[in-house]
């Protein structure tokens, strides 16, 4: 049985239950950015902000967007699956893991990419900027930050983590982690830099602005190597945390 | 034949091992079951043989890979909103086996025999998850396990929450599978008046040790009772050929 094959059975199976447990999950995911990044820019109907100056603002969104949907789409969900004994149970059926979670994995990234395609119409639509130009930089990043991101939320898997925990944390730092990625500037000591830069909201941020620039032909003096590094980081995680991610439940007998 | 000898495990942080020194052999064209009370070390054991949890000592021989082994778990694991075609869709075209959307189809390639095991079947066709008993997931579960072709089955409590009628036809169904040449088939169960109309091997595990490997009959000759679970309770309680009554152990 191939592993593409199984993987999209996955894909297929995942797809339905997420169409079934209701339209709403799906469109409140991408409403409550469209609403916060309206209502936090409402001054832009009266001064209308040029692209470049706003660009910092969608590529923080977009951030947002993005790491949302790996973190609660990968990450939890894996955590989930090993806890209530699907990823065992499913595992000893197809004989690995790998279908299991590469067809998640693909469901995400389908999904991610209508949200930030969503987001991103929306937005321009309202505010007036180009909606082709603006969809088409939005999905790059996302699909250019994609694979070193679901390295890092593989690895968040094989902790020993609680849903609960997990949701605790990423509740409490996504909204100030995009504004800290907007607002906090440069800072001189490089290490601490580096560590800012290390965070999932600021390298989607931080990618987000440079492909802009690519696309743009503009430059805001963002280096490739930072980012490169940050990848490199991520997919090294992933990669060590392939086979640490464990079929048992921690918390209860499946 | 699998075998496992000395075979030491316990859990970090337990005061006491889940298994300790436990030899067995599970045998091929008959069904493996292990009894023993709630907490004795089944799951613990299947765990170590699906090579979940490595164990501290002993050994274990002709174990095959992964990809050739079923493990049944106990729970339930399902979203609710997932229809049972849709279930066995994703049981089949993961492990190789052709998928018709078809119950008629998929009725004969299961090989159903009985018309209530067909009316069932078409009654879950179209059913959410959700909407099903606990015994007929379980049935619906392990009936399409069956279906699947690997030389190492692990069921742990199959039957549990099932009807005495589909409980016979699982116990049937995984004895099918037992007569299949190099198969071996391991089961956990707590329904052992069942365990008479199949062939099997008993292995009573008890404080993570095996107390009695034997066929039924000698199993409730040993333990002096024709009602299994009354053996069982003497098994456990080092009681053999002493006949106890039922009202006395209900007493």
């Amino acid at each position: 049985m191939s592993l593409v094959k199984s993987s999209y059975e996955f894909f297929l199976f995942y797809n339905k239950i997420v169409i079934r447990e209701g339209v709403l999950g799906l469109v409140w995911a991408v409403l409550v950015p469209i609403i916060i990044f309206i209502s936090l820019n409402i001054n832009w109907f009266d001064h209308k902000q040029t692209i470049t100056e706003a660009l910092p603002f969608l590529c923080a969104f977009w951030a947002y967007i993005t790491v949302n949907t790996f973190l609660f789409g990968v990450a939890f969900r894996i955590i989930i699956f090993r806890e209530n004994g699907f990823l065992r149970c499913f595992t000893y059926i197809g004989g690995s893991k790998a279908p299991i979670i590469l067809g998640l994995l693909f469901l995400q990234i389908v999904h991610g990419l209508i949200n930030i395609a969503f987001f991103t119409s929306v937005v321009s639509s309202v505010f007036g900027y180009p909606l082709f130009l603006l969809v088409e930089i939005a999905t790059v990043t996302f699909l250019v930050v994609s694979i070193p991101l679901i390295g890092l939320m593989l690895s968040l898997t094989t902790l020993s983590l609680q849903t609960s925990t997990l949701y605790s944390i990423a509740n409490m730092f996504m909204l100030p982690a995009m504004f800290i990625a907007l607002y906090r500037g440069t800072i001189s000591n490089g290490f601490l830099e580096f560590i800012f830069r290390l965070t999932p909201v600021e390298f989607v941020y931080n990618t987000a602005l440079n492909i802009s620039d690519i696309m743009l032909v503009q430059s805001n003096g963002y280096t490739l190597f930072g980012l490169l590094s940050v990848s490199l980081i991520y997919l090294i995680c992933g990669i060590f945390s392939w086979k640490r991610i464990k079929l048992i439940s921690v918390t209860t007998r499946t | 034949m699998i075998t496992i000898e000395n075979l030491s495990f316990t859990y970090p942080k337990a005061d006491r091992p889940a298994l300790q020194n436990m030899s067995i052999r599970f045998e091929t064209g008959l069904v493996n079951v292990l009894i023993g009370l709630n907490g004795a070390g089944k799951t613990t054991l299947f765990d170590i043989i699906s090579g979940l949890y490595k164990p501290q000592h002993g050994h274990i021989t002709n174990l095959p890979h992964i990809q050739d082994m079923l493990y049944q778990i106990q729970g339930t694991f399902l979203s609710a909103l997932v229809k049972g075609k849709e279930y066995i869709r994703l049981i089949y075209n993961i492990s190789g086996k052709k998928f018709i959307n078809d119950e008629n189809y998929i009725i004969e390639q299961m090989n159903l025999k009985s018309d209530r095991e067909k009316e069932l079947l078409k009654d879950l066709w179209n059913k959410k998850i959700g909407q099903m008993s606990v015994g007929e997931r379980r049935w619906l579960y392990v009936i399409t396990l069956t279906q699947l072709k690997r030389s190492l089955y692990i069921f742990d409590e199959p039957t549990s929450g099932v009807d005495p009628s589909s409980r016979i036809k699982i116990y049937k169904r995984i004895e099918e599978l037992s007569q299949m040449e190099g198969n071996v088939i391991i089961l956990s169960t707590h329904h052992l008046h069942d365990l008479k109309f199949i062939t099997c091997k008993i292995n009573v595990l008890h404080k993570g040790s095996i107390l009695f490997e034997g066929d039924y009959q000698s199993f409730i000759s040993l333990y002096g009772s024709e009602n299994p679970d009354i053996a069982f309770d003497n098994c456990i309680n080092n009681l053999n050929q002493e006949v106890i009554t039922e009202a006395q152990v209900y007493a």
